[in-house]
């Protein structure tokens, strides 16, 4: 059987780095308010808010849930191709904040973090890239199915599962906006880098 | 609906910037000198601040030496701006190098005996409070070459808004009151040293702090004690170039982890006499976005005060706010000075030809005049559509001084009509006290902006009101025995990220049981949480003053309505004489021991200020101390509509007791958004990466 590895490369050392600096406050007594996302702030000119917001958490707690699921997911993303695992990244980042600021108009007020809702992105890509390989089929549209329905619970409810009170105010919506991101992101991206068998995962021998 | 949303926020946001950014460099705390150029002699040698934030209050100590080079014995009159909920309590001369501690008496009598001092060549000193502007301390004399040495105290509730806590040392004049414009000029310069210094003592987590404008020049030490977390903080300005024209503002935020609470803070000296507290209520409700469509009205003070770089940013404002709308939207503007003008006609649909022509008459827009608030907000009022949600943000700086001008007035206007007015003040001095009267009573709210607040922030806070529900009609009732004088008299609305500070008396110790009450959304709300009032507790004596100014502060909204009574100003004669505070009608003199018991002048408030400096000191070598009370005891949440439970409290029941998650079953107060994937997300994924890898 051929034995196929997962191999971290520069992205993910790079994304580990600038998650350990964003999380420093959780151990330290650092400042991390810049690097939330604030929109009168983003407006104002502190552009990098808009980068750096997803590294930044509440919690150990909320950082171990995040960067575990995170980092479980991302390295195994689209062959060794870090560029389209970035597109990847961006895409998801970009749907899940997008969704924030239309359906959570608390965030004007509260500002936005977390690796969350790019998680549920990473999450879409994997099992549809699942569902597209014949042996896994079933086991991706399990998963799927049961992203789909979270997220709809929680859309619904407007609560965020095992959110715990440890993890800021839920913005359900950064979910849904992460989720909708990664379907995008699997059909737009395939368009522009073609690839053998899957184009989605980790395929190396 | 959602394009609402970005427009009230976008216009909270472009007004609060546009008074911060367009705030006058004018005038500033010092020392007053006529402007015919006499006592020019008098200076400023020395100004060290040093303010102790703990257990729900905020000390602020004033140490000043004046000196005077001239040839002969002068007066000096220190004035500065008056803080919010400030209780001056403290005024100290130093003579023969003897600290000798004022007391309060009526104020015509403080200033008689300031003034037979005064001329018996002794030393004396009087702490007055005028109006809502600022607090006056007369020292007399300066001894021509010699030195004066002067200090003052005073104590203000802590606010802890969207979990962000904030301190003002205000300096910045507001520029308002255009009679002492006239005859005196302020020397805001300090020759010698200028110290600024800040003790944060906090039992909850925090994440961060900040000094806007002083972040790089300040010295910032943390540490942490059994109980808590230190915070020192200091700032020093260059001798001979220091002024005390800046506002400085403090920030702390505690972590998002921190639960919504009830801190209860007792002081009873002896089992024999009547206890105070202080309850600090910080609710944690789900207050949902509101999603109606409104129509904004804006009514802008353009009176002469406004001129100069303020009104050009005002202008530049609204037409940032009236460019962001989409078309659905409608605007109107009312300017006032001397007189109203309906600037825009009528409400103008946000269509891009008309908002357009709007704008190019927006910047024709001249800052001259007085000011008739009256006029403006009647003719805001006449305007408005009833059959559509309407909201009138009013910005000002000053006071009303044209046509109808006294809080009954305005307030009776205001109730004629009854709509929801959001009022913003910029910098210190303004009327306060009716903007915020106008506000509370309307169910809007009152947001003051210093001139060195961080703009971000206070954006952040109004766009959290705006922009979700309230706790409507809401009650703080103390079910015990003997519970009695509970202030203030009625607490309106609370808005999103809003603390509720309550101060009572009780005769008797034991268990009493706290019962808030409110609406959200036309549903009836209860929390409660039992707690226990103590025997004797001395940690905190200053939180009699406290009590005795919210007390101050209903009658004085009485007065201010209804006009004055003898009762009420004997009531507030009263409070003030007993704790020891400077008022409308009480004042604080200060005189040798021995002419103070030859005019029959008790040590009342050198007895008061004894206890506080022993409390003080005992809390200083303390370790911190938490007061929250209803994580242990019997708490519940409940609604009252006999369905959904609501406030997070769905497993809740009423009176349901040995809960430990609190009054507020555990809800955070309101943090940064967010939300983690959860642990069946990530077994998932493990399980995934699992498959793949085999």
């Amino acid at each position: 059987m051929m034995k196929k590895q997962l191999t971290p490369h520069w992205d993910c050392a790079l994304l580990a780095g600038i998650l350990a600096i964003a999380n420093l406050h959780l151990l330290f007594s650092v400042g991390y308010q810049q690097l939330v996302f604030l929109p009168e702030a983003v407006a104002q000119g502190q552009w990098w808010r808009l980068f750096t917001h997803p590294f930044v958490h509440l919690s150990l707690y909320h950082l171990l849930l995040d960067a575990g699921a995170f980092f479980l997911l991302y390295p195994g993303l689209a062959g060794n191709r870090q560029g389209v695992r970035l597109a990847y990244l961006l895409i998801c980042g970009a749907c899940s904040l997008a969704a924030v600021i239309a359906f959570s108009p608390s965030v004007q007020s509260l500002g936005f973090c977390g690796l969350s809702g790019i998680g549920h992105g990473l999450m879409a890509i994997t099992n549809l890239a699942l569902i597209r390989e014949k042996e896994s089929r079933g086991l991706g549209a399990i998963c799927l199915g049961l992203l789909f329905l979270k997220v709809g619970y929680e859309c619904l409810s407007g609560q965020v599962l095992f959110h715990l009170g440890l993890c800021g105010t839920p913005l359900a919506a950064s979910h849904a906006g992460g989720l909708v991101g990664g379907l995008a992101a699997f059909v737009c991206i395939p368009a522009f880098t073609p690839c053998k068998t899957s184009r989605h995962l980790q395929t190396a021998a | 609906m959602k394009a609402c949303f970005k427009k009230i926020w976008v216009i909270i946001a472009v007004l609060a910037g546009v008074m911060v950014a367009g705030s006058p460099p004018a005038r500033a705390a010092g020392l007053l000198k006529p402007v015919d150029g006499t006592s020019d002699a008098v200076y400023m040698k020395q100004h060290d601040v040093c303010v102790t934030l703990n257990n729900g209050f905020a000390r602020t100590e004033v140490d000043q030496v004046f000196g005077n080079d001239g040839a002969e014995d002068l007066e000096a009159i220190y004035s500065f701006p008056l803080p919010r909920q400030a209780s001056l309590s403290e005024l100290s001369l130093w003579i023969d190098g003897q600290e000798v501690v004022g007391e309060v008496l009526e104020r015509e009598q403080a200033r008689q005996a300031y003034q037979k001092q005064k001329a018996q060549g002794n030393e004396t000193a009087l702490a007055e409070k005028d109006d809502y502007k600022t607090f006056d301390v007369r020292v007399w004399p300066v001894r021509a070459g010699d030195e004066t040495r002067v200090r003052l105290v005073y104590y203000q509730p802590l606010n802890v808004d969207l979990n962000v806590g904030r301190y003002v040392y205000p300096l910045a004049e507001g520029n308002v009151d255009e009679k002492r414009i006239q005859f005196w000029s302020v020397d805001e310069r300090v020759r010698g040293s200028f110290t600024f210094d800040l003790k944060l003592k906090s039992a909850f987590p925090v994440k961060d702090i900040r000094v806007p404008g002083f972040q790089n020049q300040a010295l910032i030490q943390s540490g942490n004690d059994e109980n808590g977390q230190t915070y020192d903080v200091r700032l020093e300005f260059a001798e001979g170039g220091a002024s005390l024209s800046k506002d400085i503002v403090f920030y702390y935020r505690l972590d998002d982890s921190v639960p919504a609470r009830l801190e209860l803070i007792p002081y009873r000296r002896t089992a024999n006499e009547a206890g105070t507290f202080m309850a600090v209520v910080t609710p944690g409700a789900d207050l949902q976005p509101i999603s109606q469509g409104t129509d904004w009205t804006f009514v802008l003070d353009v009176s002469g005060s406004m001129k100069g770089d303020k009104i050009a940013t005002l202008i530049e404002g609204v037409c940032r706010v009236i460019k962001g709308m989409s078309p659905q939207d409608r605007f109107r503007i009312i300017t006032f000075n001397d007189q109203a003008h309906a600037f825009t006609g009528g409400y103008i649909q946000a269509q891009p030809e008309q908002v357009k022509q709007a704008i190019a008459a927006i910047q024709g827009i001249r800052a001259e005049g007085s000011t008739a608030l009256y006029a403006g907000l009647e003719t805001a009022y006449q305007g408005l559509d009833g059959d559509r949600i309407s909201g009138l943000l009013l910005v000002t700086d000053g006071v009303a001084n044209v046509g109808p001008a006294t809080h009954a007035e305005l307030m009776a206007l205001h109730r004629r009509y009854d709509f929801r007015l959001f009022t913003f003040v910029i910098g210190n001095s303004a009327n306060r006290p009716l903007l915020e009267a106008l506000a509370k009573d309307s169910g809007g709210f009152a947001m003051n902006i210093s001139t060195g607040d961080d703009l971000i922030g206070k954006i952040m806070q109004a766009k959290a009101k705006v922009l979700n529900e309230c706790i409507h009609d809401v009650d703080l009732a103390f079910k015990g025995k003997g519970i009695r004088d509970v202030s203030p008299a009625s607490l309106g609305k609370l808005y999103m990220g809003q603390q509720l500070v309550v101060f009572g008396r009780y005769e008797q110790a034991g268990p009493v049981r706290i019962q808030m009450t409110g609406r959200i959304g036309g549903k009836a709300h209860t929390w409660t949480c039992e707690a226990r009032l103590p025997e004797t507790d001395t940690d905190n004596p200053e939180i009699e003053r406290l009590f005795a100014l919210s007390a101050i502060e209903d009658h004085m909204a009485v007065i201010r309505e209804q006009g004055k009574t003898p009762d009420l100003r004997q009531a507030v004669v009263d409070l003030g004489t007993q704790y020891s505070l400077v008022t409308d009608y009480t004042a604080m003199v200060v005189m040798r021991q021995a002419e103070m018991e030859t005019m029959g002048i008790n040590g009342k408030n050198a007895d008061r200020v004894r206890r506080e400096r022993e409390a003080q000191a005992r809390r200083a070598k303390g370790p911190v101390k938490n007061y929250r009370v209803d994580q242990n005891g019997s708490l519940s949440a409940h609604s009252d509509d006999g369905g959904d439970p609501g406030e997070g409290s769905s497993k809740a029941a009423p009176s349901s007791s040995g809960s430990s998650g609190g009054m507020f079953n555990s809800r955070r107060s309101p943090g940064i958004g967010s939300g983690p994937v959860g642990p069946l997300f990530v077994g998932l994924a493990y399980l995934i990466r699992r498959k793949r890898a085999k």
